[in-house]
Parts: structure tokens; C-alpha cells; sequence
């Protein structure tokens, strides 16, 4: 690359005159002929562009910007850098046997930086007596319980399996690859890509404000696993997609941070595969069956402050028709007093789920949401959240769930534990001053769940408690429609509906 | 080839299944209002999402899990298993477990 030095000047003439040779022998010999190229090549790089970073700009058409950012992505990920750094002995605070001859677990004091490769010879001495010695060491998992783990066979150098490592004596690491993640810039504006914007590196991504204004369409985006890397963890920041935003399995390393995605299945698996959506998403809208939702699909990662957009009445999210395991704070729909009462999403949060698990908190939904119609176990614990008519364990088989200050609004019909499929014979739910509009615990009879300081506006219709079940506290509504307590159902000073203090059982 | 496996708390090892169910079936999970019986059905039905791992996955996971106790110094800890969540691929094991320590609930992704 020809740079021109700083001390040069310029004079232009007419494009039709030859400007090679008109001077002396010695003057001659001090002229240079400069390319615009040349001129490009001088200047540093303006903007946000780097070494390892690219900045696509939106100046086109939308179709161009497209084209534009798919070139961008390419170029990006060959500014991933890539380092050689050689083996060394490093610290380790534990070796632990693994399940083949010769196979062990080890954790190092820091975090290690090489990956799985092939076989390679260092000396070491496993303390076993044998003292020091060359061995051979195929490294085959690296941090599969944290990033200072690994695990790895070890041979003698005649192929016979070490039998054991004895102390922490410090391991020779193999020569590695030591990869840097590149970032792709984004300027605000239309990217209408002909063919989906699949990352499957180590490629940040990121809107150049940091804001949902890079406005994607036409294709979708795909991460995949590629993207995935314990030790260079990369983010996906401020895409706004029309279309869909899919996710491979336990992609757990990746952040989305607001990100919207209105196509169906955002920011879950593509539709007819299985597996867990693992990441962090902050700030992020989807639609319908978005965030871990969908058949085969379980939402286990961390979710902050992530919504289904207003005005789809059937979310499907959070694991819809799948399940969940992960931590929910503050999701959901819109603020209930911000929309109408179709605007903020229904069966939300494992609606007609397999089994629902993980932590929500202060999370928001509308009909049929919570655990509603879940087919199998319910062991999530609920703080503060907001759902509506049939929600809340609505129509469970096997709820041990538990429910912290949550509310059941709109009429607030059948909610808490309603409609028991199979008499819930497993039931051993726990509900702390819960609220609904309407009713509570419809229509099951003889549930070992327990309510403590739980109100229902209208009643309790055809509840019991048994089988150690409780109410305490708890008020059966205006219209009470509680039965008798059964076997070891006990009820402890609660309100019925002419404000007389019930003790039963 | 890429595997996905979970757990649940009180239950086993389950390896998930591609393209389970049939369009016909697909369009059932989606249909409003199902009746009781419907809803049993739509259990039954779920269960063709998910097989047995075999017996040296479910050796691995196992290990997996144990190691991952053990490192963390988590033995008779964890009080209730909210979900354990791993993708092989390529030999090579990722994914996210979810469990509560009495009522704190935590994340360990890998």
C-alpha cells in the first residue's frame, strides 16, 4: 500500500495532459505519480471503522443498505483477529477422574484461553511415581463448568492411559488460537436484506446509537452457535426486524440488548426444532411465540424488561406451548395502565406448557397467562405479577408452584389454582397474599395447596381444603362459595362472605 | 449433529426431538379453547417432542452434572432443579443450568 508522505504537494492539471516525463533528469526523480486509491490509502480510516470493526452506512436504497450490510457482516468476520499463542504450564487448583480410562476433569486458578485440538506431547508429573515424563494430552472440552474448566485424556507416550493425577501439579496447555471478537456498526435506517443475515462468529453487532434503529426486513437473522464462545462472550444490540430473529440452542454466552423482532418464533428456535434459548435478552420486544416459545422449546435464560409488542392479544411468549426454566423480571406486556384491555397480551409464561419452571418477577400478563393450562409439573415461584382471567395455574395437573403477592385483574374469573385437572392429586402449591378480582381457587376440592392472607373479590365457588391442605387468613369473597374443609384440610381465620370468622378442621 | 437435552426437577434426562408432531397435530397444539379432554390430549402429544437419551449420553449428562456439583462446591445444596439445559454438538457440551438454593433462584451457563 503506497503512502504519500506529508511533506509532498499537489498540482492538478487537465486530465489530457501527460504529466509523466516534463522535467529534468533530477527533477524527474523526485516526481511521483499518486493513485486517488493511493490518497484513500493515506487518510486514516474516518468514523467508527477500525481494525477490527466495520461501520455499514445507510445511504442507499433500502435493497442497497441490505446488500450493504450483508457485505458488512462478511467483511466483519475477517476482522475477527487471530492469535497463535504457545503452550505453557498453568496453575491448577483441582484434577478430578472422568469416565474413560485416562479421561480427567481439570479446573485451572484463572481462566484458561485454549480450545479442544488434537493430540499433543508435553512433559508433566501426574505425582503418581512415576516423576517427571513426556505423555500425550488431547485436550477435548473447555469450559463446560466455567471458564477455568476443561476437560482432557492423558496417555503415556507408549498409549497407555495415566491412571491418576495426584495434587494439583500445573498443566502444560496445548498451543492455541486465540480468537478476538470484531464488531459490525450499524447506522440507523432501512437494511431490506435479500437473503437472511445468518452470524454464526465472533462478530459483535450493534446499532451505532445503540437503539432498535437498524430497521431489518425481507430476510431473517439467524445466530448460531458459532457466536457462542464462554470466553469472548459478544452482544447484538438495537436490530429492528420485521421479520424473525432465530436463535440456536443454548447460545447461553450471547446478550440481546433492544432488540425488536415482530415475526413469528423471534428470539426462540426456529419453528419444528426443539431445544433452549439460553441468552440474555434486556430490552427486547418480540410477537407471537417469541422468547423460548414454541413446541420443543424452553425459555431458560435471563430475561429483563422484554415485552410482546402491543396489540397481539395471543402472545404465546415466554415459553408458549413449551417450557420454562429461566428468570423472568418485570416481562411481559406494556404497563396495565398504559393500553386498553386488548392490548396487552394473554397466554403468556408457559400457557399450555409442558413443564414451568424458573423464577418470574413482577411480570405481566393478560388472560390465561402463568402457568395457565400447563400440561405438566409447575414448580416456578411467582413475586408480583400481574395476569388475568384463567391465570395463574389455571387447569394444572401437578402444581407445586409457588405465588408471592400476585393479582389477578380484568374479572379476574377462575384464577389461582381454578379448574384442577385429575383433582391435582400432586398439588402442594403455596400462595402469600395473593389478590384476584373475581375468584380463587374454583372448583378445587380437597387440594393439599396452602393460602396464606389471600383475597378474592367474589368467591372461593366449590373450593376445599384437604389433604393438609390450608387457608389462612384468606378472605372467600362477597360471595364466598367455599365447601367444608376435608380430611386434614384446615381453615384458620378467614372471612366468609357475611364477615364471620371461619375456623375449620 | 446437534443433540438438546433437559431436565427437569423429579424427572430424567429427556432428549428433544425435531419435527415431532405432524402438521395435522401442529395445527391441534394451536387450536383456541381446548376442552378438558383436549388438554389431556395435548399432554399425550408433547410427549412425542421428547425420547430417551441413550445410555452413554445419559452417562455423560450425569457426569456432567455431578462434576459441575462438585466443582462448584454444590453437593446436597440445591434445593429444587428449576431445569438443566445441554446441546452436544460436536463433542463439544453448552448450555445453562437453572436451579434454587431453598428460595434464591440461580443460573450457571457453561
Amino acid at each position: 500500500m503506497a503512502t504519500i508522505p506529508f511533506n509532498q504537494q499537489f498540482h492538478t492539471v487537465s486530465n489530457s495532459v501527460d504529466t509523466i516525463d516534463r522535467g529534468s533528469a533530477q527533477a524527474n526523480s523526485m516526481r511521483e505519480v499518486y493513485s486517488m486509491q493511493d490518497i484513500i490509502d493515506t487518510i486514516p480510516s474516518s468514523g467508527v471503522s477500525g481494525s477490527n470493526s466495520v461501520y455499514v452506512k445507510a445511504e442507499g436504497t433500502a435493497a442497497e443498505n441490505g446488500a450493504s450490510l450483508l457485505t458488512g457482516l462478511t467483511a466483519a468476520i475477517a476482522k475477527i483477529g487471530s492469535v497463535t499463542v504457545p503452550g505453557s504450564n498453568i496453575a491448577m487448583n483441582i484434577y478430578q477422574m472422568g469416565i474413560g480410562p485416562g479421561d480427567f476433569e481439570g479446573d485451572a486458578q484463572n481462566n484458561v484461553s485454549f480450545s479442544p485440538g488434537p493430540q499433543y506431547s508435553a512433559t508433566f508429573d501426574p505425582n503418581d511415581g512415576g516423576g517427571s515424563r513426556s505423555v500425550l494430552i488431547t485436550v477435548t472440552s473447555v469450559g463446560n463448568f466455567g471458564p477455568t474448566t476443561f476437560e482432557f485424556n492423558m496417555t503415556e507416550s507408549n498409549g497407555d492411559p495415566i491412571q491418576d493425577i495426584f495434587g494439583a501439579p500445573d498443566f502444560p496447555t496445548p498451543a492455541s488460537t486465540q480468537l478476538t471478537p470484531s464488531t459490525l456498526i450499524i447506522a440507523p435506517g432501512d437494511y431490506s436484506i435479500a437473503s437472511d443475515f445468518i452470524l454464526n462468529n465472533l462478530v459483535n453487532v450493534t446499532s451505532l446509537t445503540g437503539q432498535a434503529d437498524v430497521n431489518i426486513s425481507t430476510s431473517n437473522v439467524k445466530i448460531q452457535s458459532g457466536a457462542n464462545n464462554s470466553s469472548h462472550p459478544i452482544s447484538i444490540v438495537g436490530l429492528n426486524l420485521t421479520t424473525s430473529l432465530f436463535i440456536q440452542s443454548n447460545l447461553s454466552s450471547l446478550t440481546f440488548k433492544n432488540c425488536k423482532a415482530l415475526g413469528t418464533n423471534s428470539f426462540s428456535i426456529e419453528p419444528s426444532g426443539t431445544g433452549s434459548i439460553s441468552s440474555k435478552f434486556e430490552d427486547c420486544t418480540g410477537a407471537f411465540r417469541s422468547f423460548g416459545g414454541g413446541v420443543g422449546v424452553t425459555a431458560a435464560g435471563l430475561f429483563i424488561r422484554c415485552k410482546v409488542a402491543s396489540g397481539i392479544t395471543n402472545g404465546g411468549a415466554f415459553g408458549g406451548k413449551g417450557s420454562t426454566s429461566g428468570r423472568f423480571e418485570y416481562c411481559g406486556g406494556v404497563t396495565m395502565d398504559e393500553a386498553g384491555v386488548t392490548r396487552i397480551p394473554g397466554s403468556m409464561f408457559c400457557h399450555e406448557g409442558v413443564t414451568c419452571g424458573g423464577f418470574f418477577y413482577y411480570c405481566i400478563g393478560r388472560t390465561s397467562s402463568f402457568a395457565s393450562n400447563n400440561t405438566g409439573a409447575t414448580t416456578a415461584h411467582f413475586y408480583g405479577c400481574t395476569g388475568g382471567n384463567t391465570s395463574f395455574a389455571y387447569r394444572n395437573t401437578n402444581n407445586s408452584g409457588k405465588f408471592y403477592n400476585c393479582i389477578a385483574v380484568d374479572s379476574g374469573n377462575q384464577a389461582f389454582g381454578a379448574n384442577p385437572q385429575g383433582g391435582d392429586l400432586a398439588a402442594n402449591a403455596l400462595y402469600y397474599n395473593c389478590t384476584s378480582d373475581g375468584d380463587i381457587a374454583r372448583f378445587a376440592a380437597g387440594i393439599s395447596s396452602k393460602f396464606y392472607n389471600c383475597h378474592a373479590r367474589l368467591n372461593w365457588e366449590n373450593y376445599s381444603a384437604g389433604n393438609n391442605g390450608l387457608a389462612y387468613n384468606c378472605s372467600f369473597g362477597s360471595f364466598g362459595g367455599q365447601g367444608s374443609v376435608t380430611g386434614t384440610g384446615k381453615y384458620r381465620n378467614c372471612l366468609d362472605s357475611t364477615f364471620t370468622i371461619i375456623n375449620e378442621g | 449433529m446437534i443433540k438438546n437435552f433437559q431436565k427437569f426437577e423429579g424427572g430424567d434426562w429427556v432428549l428433544l426431538v425435531d419435527n415431532a408432531l405432524s402438521s395435522e397435530e401442529l395445527e391441534f397444539v394451536d387450536k383456541e379453547n381446548k376442552s378438558d379432554d383436549e388438554l389431556a390430549e395435548l399432554k399425550e402429544l408433547y410427549k412425542k417432542c421428547e425420547t430417551a437419551p441413550s445410555r452413554r449420553d445419559s452417562v455423560l449428562l450425569n457426569k456432567h452434572y455431578d462434576s459441575f456439583l462438585k466443582i462448584k462446591n454444590l453437593e446436597g445444596k440445591i434445593t429444587k432443579i428449576a431445569g438443566l439445559h445441554v446441546t452436544l454438538e460436536n463433542g463439544s457440551l453448552r448450555g445453562i443450568f437453572n436451579y434454587f438454593i431453598d428460595e434464591g433462584f440461580n443460573q450457571f451457563k457453561f
